[in-house]
């Protein structure tokens, strides 16, 4: 109940609180829009902390961060436009970035946590999402489930609320309602000629910290706990951090 | 930086904010439960003068005024649970049917001023009707919620609403297989949607999110046209989409599908 704090104090951190879930929340629809930009110039600390964590690593500071995040997810989104408006010229004219996909990650299951100092947050969620997209280089629409844990922690700056770590641990990725997970593992592990796990995301940009920070699901592992929910604390450091601090 | 607030009122903020993703998750419940007069008569407004200008917009339009609604949202449901009865013989509405629109990702902006509210939410739906032949029509629909609130004198109320579908296929079916481009003339929501009072295409999927529509509320002081989820607020992009061709035509014959 933080009953050791002002009433003052605990109010502030419940507005801050609220803040979060809306920062995390503009991150999805950024993200559902492809607009890498607005998402990290906006919501984004540029502080040299910053990280953004997947399966494949960590990337560290703002300027890596921003280089395998907006750079090179925009160059996905214009090479992806450059084959589509061949196929399908009414793209012309359209930002390529939505038209690439909608990567709708959707939220639920928050544990929030503001520091006593109320200068950080951490949270944990969930996200059973979908990506969809109508025009595609195959000529087919598809729709992706893909199951996600979230470990994120946020910083005041000005009394804006910001992000400063994310580590994205992908669970499920399959075809919405037309494959199995599970099945397709097992015939992947059991196929005389056996091939590697498919990326569980688009690209593998640079990164500080090499992974792998998560394993997706297999047949042969255990349910794992990378971002464990966070914990009452006083102020963010090292035992209190998804990104342990250099 | 300077407080605004006092810590009363920000306490009244962070409540207010509280209230209003309840009142959004109990419409789930709501939906589930097929009271569609009832959310109406609890959920949404009843003052005059906002009954006058509420609105429930969909990817083709809004209906605006609460008269206008309920024709749409209630009668028209219940003129076709009746002639689902009759297909199937059931003794009762909804018997084989399913309702399920949980709202997640939930981003509420509560005005400086207090009085008003807009929020935006994503639903990973699905809904089962039942056939005549015994079977039923299972599907999964994905859409996007939009809505503004407003303080009446009992409490926040759903003013103006849209729900903006992005995809719409039908359980244990590959999507994949569906024709690239939506027909609308065949989409069951649409269907469903009938002749509103504002007829626009709101929302185009065949390009994701392009469109931008529903917008991302963004922090305001007080409410104004503008910025509304209804068809005041609603601003056709200039580059139209699919059916202004833009080059579809030109090219016609070039798609496989």
């Amino acid at each position: 109940m933080k009953e050791h704090l002002d009433l003052s104090r605990r109010i502030q951190n419940a507005a801050s609180s609220q803040e979060v879930e809306n920062v995390k929340a503009l991150h999805t629809y950024y993200h559902g829009r492809a607009d890498a930009t607005a998402e990290w110039a906006q919501i984004w600390s540029r502080s040299g902390d910053c990280s953004w964590a997947h399966a494949f690593g960590r990337m560290r500071g703002f300027d890596q961060v921003w280089y395998g995040s907006v750079t090179q997810y925009d160059q996905m989104a214009m090479q992806n436009w450059m084959e589509l408006v061949e196929i399908y010229p009414e793209v012309g004219g359209k930002d390529p970035r939505p038209i690439m996909e909608a990567s709708v990650h959707t939220l639920v299951t928050d544990v929030i946590e503001v520091a006593d100092d109320g200068l950080s947050a951490r949270a944990s969620f969930i996200t059973p999402g979908v990506i969809h997209s109508v025009l595609t280089t195959e000529q087919e629409k598809y729709c992706n489930v893909l199951w996600e844990r979230y470990g994120s922690d946020f910083i005041c700056e000005d009394g804006q609320w910001k992000y400063l770590h994310e580590h994205v641990c992908p669970d499920i990725l399959t075809r919405l309602d037309a494959l199995n997970w599970a099945a397709e593992d097992y015939a992947r592990l059991t196929d005389p000629d056996p091939k590697a796990a498919p990326p569980p995301t688009l690209g593998a940009p640079p990164v500080s910290d090499p992974g792998p920070m998560h394993h997706p699901y297999s047949v042969l592992s255990k349910p794992q706990d990378t971002v464990p929910w966070p914990e009452p604390y006083a102020t963010m450091d090292n035992d209190n951090t998804y990104t342990p601090f250099l | 930086m300077e407080q605004r607030y006092t810590d009363k009122e920000l306490m009244a903020r962070v409540w207010d904010v509280e209230n209003i993703k309840t009142l959004i998750h109990k419409r789930v419940y709501y939906i589930a439960d097929d009271r569609r007069e009832d959310e109406l008569s609890d959920l949404w407004v009843s003052a005059p003068e906002n009954m006058a200008t509420a609105s429930f917009g969909r990817n083709w339009g809004f209906y605006v005024g609460m008269d206008a609604i309920r024709g749409y949202y209630v009668d028209a449901h219940a003129k076709r649970l009746a002639q689902q009865m009759e297909r199937t013989g059931a003794a009762e509405p909804n018997v084989g049917n399913l309702y399920a629109h949980p709202a997640s990702t939930g981003l509420v902006r509560l005005a400086g001023d207090g009085l008003t509210a807009k929020g935006l939410w994503y639903c990973i739906a699905q809904e089962t009707t039942a056939l005549g032949d015994g079977t039923a029509d299972a599907r999964w629909m994905l859409e996007r919620i939009a809505a503004d609130f407003v303080k009446e004198s009992d409490g926040w109320k759903i003013w103006h609403m849209v729900i903006a579908a992005d995809l719409n296929c039908e359980a244990g079916e590959n999507y994949s297989k569906q024709p690239v481009y939506v027909d609308w003339d065949s989409d069951p929501v649409k269907a469903e949607f009938g002749t509103p009072t504002v007829a626009a295409l709101t929302h185009d999927p065949t390009f994701n999110w392009w469109d931008g529509y529903p917008f991302i509320p963004e922090p305001y002081e007080t409410f104004h046209d503008s910025i509304s989820y209804g068809p005041e607020g609603f601003v056709p992009n200039p580059l139209k989409g699919l059916s202004a061709g833009e080059g579809r035509g030109y090219m016609a014959g070039r798609h496989a599908r």
